[in-house]
């Protein structure tokens, strides 16, 4: 069935998209992350997700210290000092949600288990095996048919909600909770230090 | 009936239209089955689980600055800013929140967009070609395209047509052409997937079915025979008190409203002294056969298969009751178990086999032709009613789809990383704008201060 996008369109497909993303898909460590999405590997896709929000927050915290760097509205002193916070908040942001996204792939199957266990149990799932091959269609139900079946389930529910609490657990609880606690204090204290450096310096300039 | 026979039979009743294809349930429908037991949450993640990508990172990201942010920059009681500040500065994450989603999601929808079609109408590489087995709303918006009068009802039975055929087609190009016939765009005809697409896919496949195995036989061993020694010890030691509890558990069942027999099951449970551990596993085990939503149809299949269980456990408690050690416990267990890990044992060495025979070139055809001897020789492959055509033709959808969701990502993360300098240009044009407007106050405060100190960094030059 022909896909009809037009001359444009067509052009836009074939030498903006198709011809660099084949080129990218052809490069051993996308091929590595693919067979990572094949296996519906939550770890690497989650990583890939939090991978994206880190570069993001890097390059966005490379651009912050050059407007900072550069803006005239700042003092020339404390320019240095507004770029300074900037990394620091950048930094912060960057390590704190690497960090947890890796603490967190370690206690994310006990989370899993713990909440949503109780549903995928050997028990629960010979229930529903039960009540399945009581629809039409499914009286000839086969056991490792059923559990090739169940698996697949349990493997997308698990990996979606492993994805969904990765980002939640980097993107807002460390960024957005643990980052502003840990960046205020060390704001004020660069400030401090900086206030003193500006003062021995005015001191030594009046000598 | 021989495989072969047996896929050329189902070619032929899908074909007709009068069953799916293969003598199995398909995996996707028993999936399928299995979510209506599920609570909303379950089937939510179920739902989202394959849209997962940069979308929802984007909306999640944005939903913490959006919505958290804002919050814990307002009421941050270690800042010493004051009240007017906190608040001008936290009004910036909500607006940057919606010029992320407005800005990155603007390109990275319509981007998404435009790889499923490259995807399905075989636009890319091999590796993510799909047009063999496209997507169903691809297919629905195609027939939509091409007959914008048909009415809903022929529009759903077409797609649902083509769906099949294209399945059917697919399995009679694996197991009889040891290829998929796959079609570009912008070429005309059909033309054979690349070898190392196919190869790749047919290794997995017999990987897959060792990996199986060997999951099986790691169970039996680290799970199975461990937890029915334990509770078989428990029926030696604990017969008479096993077989009383499984009376009132009996009494128990004579209810027939599964939400009453699950509340009487739990209090039960409550009464179980520390040492009866296993019996609360067991009136667990009993409960779980209960789990998730329990349809009014469903009922007596529910109650049947608690009052089964708690039969099997009645039989065990009395064959277990009558051993006098531990030692004795652990052979009979073991003399249980063993047939089932021969057989595990002996699909494993044919698996091997095959694994050898598919790496020297052997066809789908043959391996098939290899299967089926082999299940005429050992029950336990026979059991499996392997179709092997169906299973390489699974392992080669499962490929594209996360080959496609991979590079779709890593896409969108690229478009999401060249939008940044313009969501942060918009945001700072945005927002002292949006101050004005709506907070006119806070703006002025602001601009005040901002003059205060530009006067005072003067003064003292």
């Amino acid at each position: 069935m022909p896909l009809n996008i037009g001359k444009i369109g067509t052009f836009i497909n074939d030498k903006l998209i198709c011809k660099p993303l084949n080129a990218i898909g052809n490069l051993k460590c996308i091929e590595k992350l693919s067979k990572g999405y094949q296996s519906n590997n939550a770890k690497i896709i989650a990583g890939v997700s939090v991978g994206s929000i880190v570069l993001k927050d890097g390059l966005g915290c490379v651009m912050y210290v050059k407007q900072s760097l550069n803006n005239e509205k700042i003092p020339e002193e404390k320019r240095k000092f507004v770029a300074a916070l900037d990394l620091i908040n950048g930094i912060l942001m960057v390590g704190t949600q690497i960090g947890m996204f890796f603490l967190f792939n370690k206690c994310q199957d006990k989370l899993f288990k713990k909440y949503f266990g109780k549903y995928f149990n050997r028990s629960a799932l010979k229930g529903y095996m039960a009540r399945l091959k009581g629809k039409p269609g499914m009286e000839n139900l086969a056991g490792l048919d059923f559990h090739k079946g169940a698996d697949k389930y349990i493997g997308t529910v698990a990996s979606a909600f492993k994805q969904i609490m990765s980002l939640v657990v980097t993107s807002i609880i460390a960024k957005r909770i643990i980052v502003p606690f840990l960046s205020t204090p060390l704001a004020d204290k660069a400030k401090a230090w900086m206030d003193i450096k500006t003062d021995k310096n005015s001191v030594n300039e009046k000598k | 009936m021989l495989k072969v026979d047996a896929i050329k039979s189902a070619v032929n009743e899908a074909e007709n239209g009068k069953t799916s294809f293969g003598r199995h349930i398909s995996v996707s429908s028993i999936a399928a089955g299995i979510d209506k037991f599920m609570p909303q949450s379950i089937k939510q993640m179920q739902k989202v689980s394959d849209s997962l990508g940069e979308v929802s990172t984007t909306l999640i990201n944005a939903a913490g600055t959006g919505i958290i942010a804002p919050i814990f920059i307002k009421y941050n009681p270690l800042s010493k800013s004051d009240q007017d500040t906190k608040t001008y500065s936290a009004w910036r994450q909500p607006v940057s929140a919606v010029l992320a989603i407005v800005s990155q999601l603007g390109a990275i929808i319509p981007f998404n967009k435009a790889m499923n079609n490259g995807f399905n109408a075989g636009m890319l590489s091999d590796q993510y070609n799909m047009s063999a087995f496209q997507d169903k709303k691809y297919i629905e918006r195609q027939v939509k395209k091409n007959n914008p009068k048909l009415p809903k009802d022929q529009i759903a039975e077409k797609v649902e047509r083509i769906v099949k055929e294209q399945e059917t087609a697919l399995l009679k190009s694996i197991s009889e052409e040891n290829t998929v016939k796959i079609t570009k765009y912008g070429e005309t005809g059909t033309f054979n997937i690349d070898k190392a697409v196919f190869d790749g896919a047919v290794n997995d496949s017999v990987d897959d079915l060792i990996n199986a195995e060997k999951a099986e036989k790691a169970r039996l061993f680290n799970e199975k025979m461990p937890n029915r020694i334990r509770r078989s010890d428990f029926y030696r030691t604990h017969s008479k008190r096993t077989l009383d509890y499984m009376s009132e558990i009996e009494e128990i069942l004579k209810n027939d409203n599964v939400n009453e027999i699950r509340k009487a099951l739990k209090n039960k449970a409550k009464t179980l002294g520390k040492d009866e551990k296993e019996l609360k596993l067991i009136t667990e085990e009993i409960l779980g056969l209960s789990q998730g939503v329990v349809a009014d149809a469903d009922k007596q299949v529910v109650l049947d298969a608690m009052k089964a269980k708690v039969g099997k456990v009645k039989i065990f408690a009395e064959k277990y009751g009558k051993m006098h050690s531990l030692e004795e416990v652990q052979k009979a267990v073991e003399a249980s178990l063993n047939p089932r890990i021969a057989e595990v044992d002996s699909n494993i060495n044919f698996f091997k086999e095959l694994q050898t025979k598919v790496r020297d070139g052997a066809t789908v055809k043959e391996v098939q032709e290899l299967i089926d001897t082999q299940s005429g020789r050992s029950s336990a492959l026979r059991k499996k009613g392997i179709n092997f055509a169906e299973t390489v033709a699974d392992s080669l959808k499962r490929r594209a789809k996360g080959s496609t969701r991979c590079i779709k990502q890593i896409g969108g993360v690229g478009i999401g990383l060249l939008m940044l300098p313009i969501t942060c240009t918009l945001l700072n044009i945005i927002y002292p704008v949006f101050m004005d407007k709506f907070f006119p106050e806070l703006s002025n405060k602001k601009k005040n201060q901002a003059q205060k100190t530009e006067s005072e960094v003067k003064n003292a030059s």
